[in-house]
């Protein structure tokens, strides 16, 4: 029997739940390198078959756990998942996920410690380190495929924060990291004060954040980094009039740029989506999702915003 | 409509003839006699006559693809399931190169979608046999590839009440 091209045998591979790929690791070396295979990942992430992966708290700190959702049994739906740098990193963050590879990092100022994290295949490898201070800076982290020249990149800005002075400033640091190369390169200085506390959606090839007003730009609203460009530029945001007012959180839902909107003033989400992609007009209000909680609990829009990035990421 | 009719000839010298409108599913095909017509049929010297009988029989059900009737549709997918219910493993993937051959999506994506049914539930054994693959990695490697993939996860399930608790 003639023995089938790469791109049918990686088709049909895809069309297995993506836990089926480390049980066939075994088959042969091939198969083995098949699954460290960028292309065959990308293609997972473009196939609809979605897993999600959870980070609890409870009852130890970040632990990760799997739903397979493409399982058609209920029995063994979820799994634990034991990354290979949980001795060396205990306490981590997840920075970023994209292809249902994700991108950890140690929450801690102290240091400076970042893993690519690959949860199917169980292996990890840390990005070379960044010969950089760590006092005083705040850093935001971006991962994301650059679909041109099919190559995973890790962006790394840090802002210096001057003693006694305010973030906003400090000077700043951009570099990029292209996996499998050896180092960091440097872009300059960032043009845009990334609001770095929820995970930079990745969308059209470019990952978005929200920007602060700082000394550079007196712009506030949506901020993109272009995977293959490597350059920063403005979104237009939403017209929903609660960038002071309230928080957004900038996520990914459909292929289309969104944005959860919390206001401050009356308990109510609303999910923005961008239809078509950097036109202002096509910012629509597709969700409405009542936010009313229990007297003593404080809605903590951080915490949504985690969890709906959770729940709408792919992969 | 045209009804002009295309004679295709498989690699064993067998002519086969169906309408233009089924060949041009293939784009390989398509192709093929976009330019210049060839007298004794489309030479496929990559298809046996048995393949391509097969091949030939799926091109004329698909020819008229339903658009909106849903009851066709589904038609179309009962004869989908039945087309390759008798099919052994061989003639599956022969099918596959065929139909990569001659650039058929949809019996490509159908064939393909069977063999990936086929592996849902199959043990690693039951795959290499499958692909028709040797084990090249030496018994030490293969212990060491499986003794990753065990560490690496953990199931949680209702076997494992502990371990559930702790997931609330």
């Amino acid at each position: 029997m003639e023995s089938l091209p790469h791109e049918i045998l990686v088709d049909i591979i895809t069309r297995l739940p993506i836990t089926s790929l480390m049980q066939f690791k075994c088959v042969c070396k091939a198969w083995f390198s098949l699954a460290q295979d960028h292309y065959l990942l990308h293609m997972y992430a473009t196939r609809n078959n979605p897993c999600i992966i959870l980070q609890t708290e409870h009852s130890l700190d970040d632990q990760l756990h799997v739903i397979d959702t493409d399982r058609h049994q209920f029995e063994n739906l979820t799994r634990k998942l034991v990354p290979p740098f949980e001795f060396s990193m205990p306490k981590f963050n997840i920075a970023g996920s994209c292809n249902g590879i994700l991108l950890c990092s140690t929450v801690s100022q102290e240091s400076d410690t970042i893993f690519i994290y690959n949860p199917f295949t169980n292996e990890s490898k840390q990005l070379p380190s960044t010969n950089t201070s760590f006092s005083n800076q705040k850093v935001v982290l971006g991962f994301g495929f650059d679909q041109k020249t099919r190559e995973y990149k890790v962006v790394r800005i840090v802002y210096h924060i001057p003693p006694g002075q305010m973030i906003s400033y400090g000077t700043s640091d951009v570099s990029i990291h292209t996996l499998g190369t050896k180092s960091w390169r440097s872009l300059g200085e960032a043009a845009y004060l990334l609001d770095g506390r929820s995970r930079p959606a990745l969308v059209n090839g470019s990952l978005h954040w929200l920007a602060h007003h700082n000394k550079y730009q007196q712009y506030q609203g949506i901020v993109r980094f272009d995977l293959t460009t490597e350059e920063f530029s403005k979104v237009p945001s939403p017209n929903c009039n609660t960038i002071n007012k309230g928080w957004i959180a900038i996520v990914e839902l459909r292929g289309c740029l969104s944005a959860a909107v919390h206001y401050n003033s009356c308990c109510k989400i609303e999910v923005w989506v961008m239809k078509d992609y950097n036109v202002k007009e096509s910012w629509n209000k597709e969700f409405v999702i009542p936010a009313h909680s229990p007297i003593g609990f404080n809605p903590d829009i951080n915490m949504s915003n985690r969890m709906l990035q959770k729940w709408f990421s792919r992969g | 409509m045209s009804t002009k009719k295309i004679t295709l000839l498989s690699s064993d010298n067998e002519l086969f003839t169906v309408d233009e409108e089924a060949a041009n599913q293939s784009l390989t095909i398509k192709h093929l006699i976009e330019d210049t017509e060839p007298e004794n049929g489309v030479p496929l010297p990559q298809v046996h006559s048995k393949i391509l009988a097969k091949v030939t029989e799926y091109l004329i059900k698909h020819a008229n693809e339903p658009d909106n009737d849903a009851a066709a549709k589904e038609e179309l997918k009962n004869w989908d399931d039945k087309f390759l219910e008798k099919v052994n493993h061989e003639t599956l993937f022969d099918l596959i190169l065929a139909a990569n051959y001659l650039d058929i999506k949809g019996l490509l994506d159908l064939t393909c979608q069977t063999v990936a049914d086929l592996m849902n539930g199959m043990s690693v054994v039951e795959v290499r046999k499958l692909f028709n693959i040797v084990n090249d990695f030496t018994p030490e490697d293969e212990a060491e590839v499986r003794k990753r993939r065990k560490r690496g996860t953990k199931t949680i399930g209702p076997s494992n009440d502990q371990a559930n608790q702790s997931n609330h």
